[in-house]
């Protein structure tokens, strides 16, 4: 049954996914093109000693990248299921409310981390070549926050789609927005390292709000 | 005495300070097609939306299976077939790809009972619901309801937006196959044609309140509609059991569960001069126009 | 489903708890003005330029006699800051203090220093490039390699992202018959080719040992810096001044400064201000005759100035730092919390914590709630009363919002 489930969250989700996959591998594509321009140009040595010495990041293209795709992605998981209240029909399947939704959105996070990791062995894989240990480690420190905001935009959307009242969600969006932010606060290269963990557990914080907002629409509370 | 499929026990519900209705009761017993007819705007989906568990009523409560409609359990949902207004389905699906999906929610699962009637539609069965007709997707939401083999059908305004053919093959397809499997159904409707054949009893509802829950047939035998002149229509006004009274250039309509004789000692007694009254045998439709009134 | 409205609760709180000051900070903050000070050697006090608000422009003067004077008197007050100013001019005198002054002299011994706290807190990465001490050049050019220090030192060719075995090999001889113990805690060093010259770095290792590692002629060079008793490095930084006197400065755990010299690696302590490396600024400006040494804190800016030569204490200035105002926000805002410090270049969750009073405004708020909580007819939860009564405005914004 659930794999009925999650089958239908693939319909739903399946060109986009390919698609962000897809746009994900182009970006990275004009990345390496462009710093494969740069090897020719400056030498690895100079490179690796504005990285450094610096401060720079190579990758500072991807930011908004995973951020995009985790809010598109719960768009279009979930707004097919909120139009013409399709929730209902969701709801009505022969499972507990509790394991339907948090099915949907298990599926949405794996789909997207799914993404997320592929792209990340492609930097990581090209970066091995040219960089040492110590580099690759702030380039993690540095990536890892921007794609957990993409996980927690998809959390943060997801809530607000499920929502039933158009009030609620504006509050709910204006969480979204300010709590994104705590991804965001700094361009300087691994400035995260010492809270990386903590800013892990930020999308599972956020992921079981969908699931309140679900109980709110099976009590009837509407605009 | 067998339990009722479905038990409603006085449902009061507001949405702000509106009165959708106060104290509903009523019940369905095994076997039985109750149609829940009204107007647009009565409340016929809240009470589908009360007793599928979306919405919780100001009062009172609804069971099915014995069950509270706010918690219900895999094992009761999986015994409803249910139809959202609209025929509301994953229009993102094909009609096969939605087959397989909904056949693994439901060990009992009628594969035949599907495509037997998407035989009907001469349908690709690549097409993707969403570029189907609203005819069509009728269908599709009846086949998937048809192929769960539920106990307990209910259907939500299954009417609204099809052809007077589509709703014909709806009603013809779903009274035989309530009546030769046994079927419990719950259907709302605000078009009244073709209920007739379809439903055993009816709740009619208006804004705020019932005016009339009855066996069909019974309803039908007593509900009649009276013609007469009458010099003074407005004493009629003063009488109770007199639905929706209507005088055009001194002709006068009203309804009335009353006998013919009763009427007419109603009228004497209320100084209502009429000529001699005609009585007429009304069709559900006209019935549920007499007591709900044409506006 | 309860325990979800109160993750949203918790979530809301804390983000308001973040934004909310923040926006009051925006707009009640005023900017502390950064007045300049010198030590004068001409006039043998502190002078200063400041912004006089009511006359509404720039005054020089000296703190001491509160003499003010115009921008061509003040360069000859200032000889020392204002000396290409005086050199070009002609005005320079032959000799201040009974010291010869000309440009050589000046220009080996004129120098600014500047330590934020954000330069010793931030995320590094631990790659080191270690030039040439004696190159044949006149400019200082890119070794071909950096290092890493693990167990070992390790040169790494960039454009191959390989070890170089031999070099590695080479100079790790040096660290394991010096005596150094990895891992190391820190390397300062200048990683730059605009410098006059290469010193290479200073290292500490894991027994809070210095080592002097510079590259001459190819071969590897390591020398232990002789720490006098209870000097323990905290934090150090290199320098190449032009007169070669001394290589890096030396933050220790004391919070006391010290300068290792050139002569034998001898350290010399710096007397200054209180000064916490993590949290306050240090600017030190040098000349042949006095060095100026600025630390700006919490509590304003110290000034002290201390002979060149023999770094004795010679006069202190102060300014208070402006009062913001009454902070009305303690009695409102319960705490309040951050990411961001001008002091680190990390993130990391910093919080603070308001008055007292503030609980009063939370029962106050707390009370609200029950009474809007009965106005909406909803049940009584104990809870978000006793959150709120923790948390006051944030707690209560944040569940009048979500808790329902």
């Amino acid at each position: 049954m659930t794999s009925a489930l999650l089958f239908k969250e693939w319909k739903k989700t399946k060109w986009f996914a390919i698609g962000a996959f897809a746009v994900g591998l182009a970006l990275l594509t004009y990345i390496f093109l462009k710093l494969g321009r740069s090897f020719r140009m400056v030498g690895l040595e100079h490179l690796w000693d504005v990285i450094v010495n610096r401060d720079q990041f190579l990758f500072r293209d991807v930011k908004y990248f995973p951020l995009a795709t985790g809010f598109c992605l719960a768009l279009a998981q979930f707004v097919p299921e909120m139009i013409q209240k399709r929730i209902k029909l969701s709801l009505h399947l022969p499972l507990s409310n509790r394991k339907i939704v948090f099915s949907m959105l298990g599926f949405g996070l794996l789909a997207l981390l799914s993404i997320f990791v592929l792209h990340l062995i492609v930097i990581l894989t090209f970066s091995v070549f040219y960089f040492p240990m110590e580099i690759i480690e702030s380039m993690v420190y540095t990536l890892l926050p921007w794609y957990v905001a993409g996980l927690t935009a998809y959390a943060f959307t997801s809530w607000i789609c499920l929502e039933p009242t158009w009030k609620r969600r504006i509050f709910n969006a204006l969480l979204m927005f300010a709590s994104l932010q705590l991804c965001f606060l700094s361009d300087f290269p691994a400035a995260y390292s010492l809270v990386v963990s903590a800013v892990l557990l930020i999308p599972l914080y956020v992921l079981p709000f969908g699931y309140f907002s679900v109980q709110r629409f099976k009590v009837g509370i509407q605009d | 005495m067998q339990q009722a499929i479905v038990e409603c026990k006085n449902l009061t519900h507001y949405y702000g300070k509106r009165c959708i209705y106060e104290n509903l009761n009523f019940e369905i017993p095994q076997g039985r097609i109750l149609g829940l007819l009204g107007k647009n705007g009565t409340g016929k989906t809240t009470t589908i939306n009360i007793l599928n568990g979306y919405l919780k009523p100001r009062s009172g409560e609804c069971l099915m299976f014995g069950e509270s409609s706010a918690n219900l359990s895999s094992e009761t949902k999986r015994k409803v077939g249910l139809l959202i207004e609209g025929h509301v389905q994953y229009s993102f699906m094909n009609i096969s790809e939605i087959e397989k999906f909904y056949s693994a929610f439901y060990p009992k699962w009628r594969k035949d009972a599907y495509y037997e009637l998407m035989k009907l539609l001469k349908i690709d069965p690549k097409q993707k619901i969403s570029r189907m007709s609203c005819g069509q997707r009728s269908q599709v939401a009846l086949g998937l309801i048809l192929a769960q083999d539920p106990e307990l059908l209910i259907l939500d305004d299954f009417s609204m937006g099809l052809d007077p053919g589509y709703r014909m093959l709806f009603v013809d397809y779903l009274s035989e196959y309530a009546k030769a499997e046994n079927k419990t159904v719950f259907v709302t409707s605000h078009i009244i044609q073709d209920m007739e054949r379809l439903i055993d009893d009816c709740l009619i509802m208006d804004y705020g309140r019932i005016v009339m829950q009855k066996p069909v047939t019974e309803l039908l035998e007593s509900f009649k509609r009276f013609k007469f002149n009458c010099t003074n229509p407005e004493a009629i006004n003063e009488i109770s059991d007199i639905y929706n009274p209507v005088t055009i250039k001194g002709n006068t309509e009203v309804y009335s569960l009353l006998t013919k004789e009763d009427l007419e000692s109603l009228m004497r007694k209320n100084n209502v001069m009429t000529n001699e009254i005609q009585e007429e045998s009304l069709s559900l439709e006209e019935a549920f126009i007499g007591l709900t009134g044409k506006y | 489903m309860k325990n979800i409205k109160y993750l949203i609760i918790v979530l809301g709180t804390m983000i308001l708890a973040w934004l909310l000051p923040k926006s009051y900070h925006l707009v009640t903050d005023k900017a502390s003005p950064n007045i300049f000070t010198y030590y004068s050697s001409i006039d043998k006090a502190f002078c200063a330029i400041e912004f006089d608000d009511v006359k509404g422009h720039l005054i020089r003067k000296n703190v001491k006699t509160n003499k003010e004077y115009s921008e061509a008197e003040f360069d000859s007050i200032l000889p020392m800051f204002y000396s290409m100013q005086l050199f070009s001019d002609g005005r320079m005198p032959k000799s201040i203090n009974g010291k010869d002054i000309n440009p050589r002299v000046v220009n080996s011994k004129k120098f600014f220093f500047r330590v934020k706290p954000a330069d010793k807190n931030k995320p590094h990465i631990p790659l080191y490039t270690l030039f040439e001490s004696m190159s044949k050049r006149v400019r200082i050019e890119m070794p071909g390699d950096v290092f890493r220090l693990t167990d070992r030192i390790e040169f790494i060719n960039p454009e191959t992202n390989e070890i170089n075995e031999e070099k590695s090999e080479l100079f790790n001889e040096q660290f394991v018959k010096k005596g150094f113990q990895f891992p190391a805690k820190m390397a300062a060093g200048n990683p730059s080719t605009r410098k006059a010259y290469e010193e290479g770095y200073f290292i500490v290792d894991n027994k809070d040992q210095i080592f002097h590692l510079k590259m001459v002629n190819a071969k590897p060079f390591l020398k232990k810096v002789p720490l006098p008793d209870g000097v323990v490095p905290n934090y150090l930084q290199t320098m190449e001044p032009d007169d070669r006197s001394f290589y890096a400065f030396v933050f220790d755990t004391n919070k006391k400064l010290h300068i290792i010299t050139t002569n034998a690696y001898s350290l010399q302590e710096i007397p200054m201000p209180e000064y916490d490396v993590d949290k306050d600024q240090l600017l030190i400006m040098a000349n042949p005759l006095y060095w100026n040494l600025n630390v700006v804190s919490g509590k304003g800016k110290e000034v002290w100035a201390i002979n060149a030569d023999t770094k004795e204490f010679v006069d202190t200035t102060s300014i208070v730092g402006v009062e913001q105002g009454v902070n009305y926000s303690k009695y409102f805002l319960p705490f309040s919390v951050g990411f961001t410090s001008g002091n680190t270049r990390y993130i990391k969750p910093i919080f603070y914590f308001g008055s007292y009073l503030v609980l009063i405004n939370n029962f106050i708020l707390a009370l609200a709630f029950v009474m809007i909580i009965r106005y909406r007819k909803q049940k009584i939860q104990i809870l978000p009363v006793v959150w709120i009564s923790i948390t006051g405005i944030y707690g209560f914004i944040a569940s009048i919002i979500f808790n329902r």
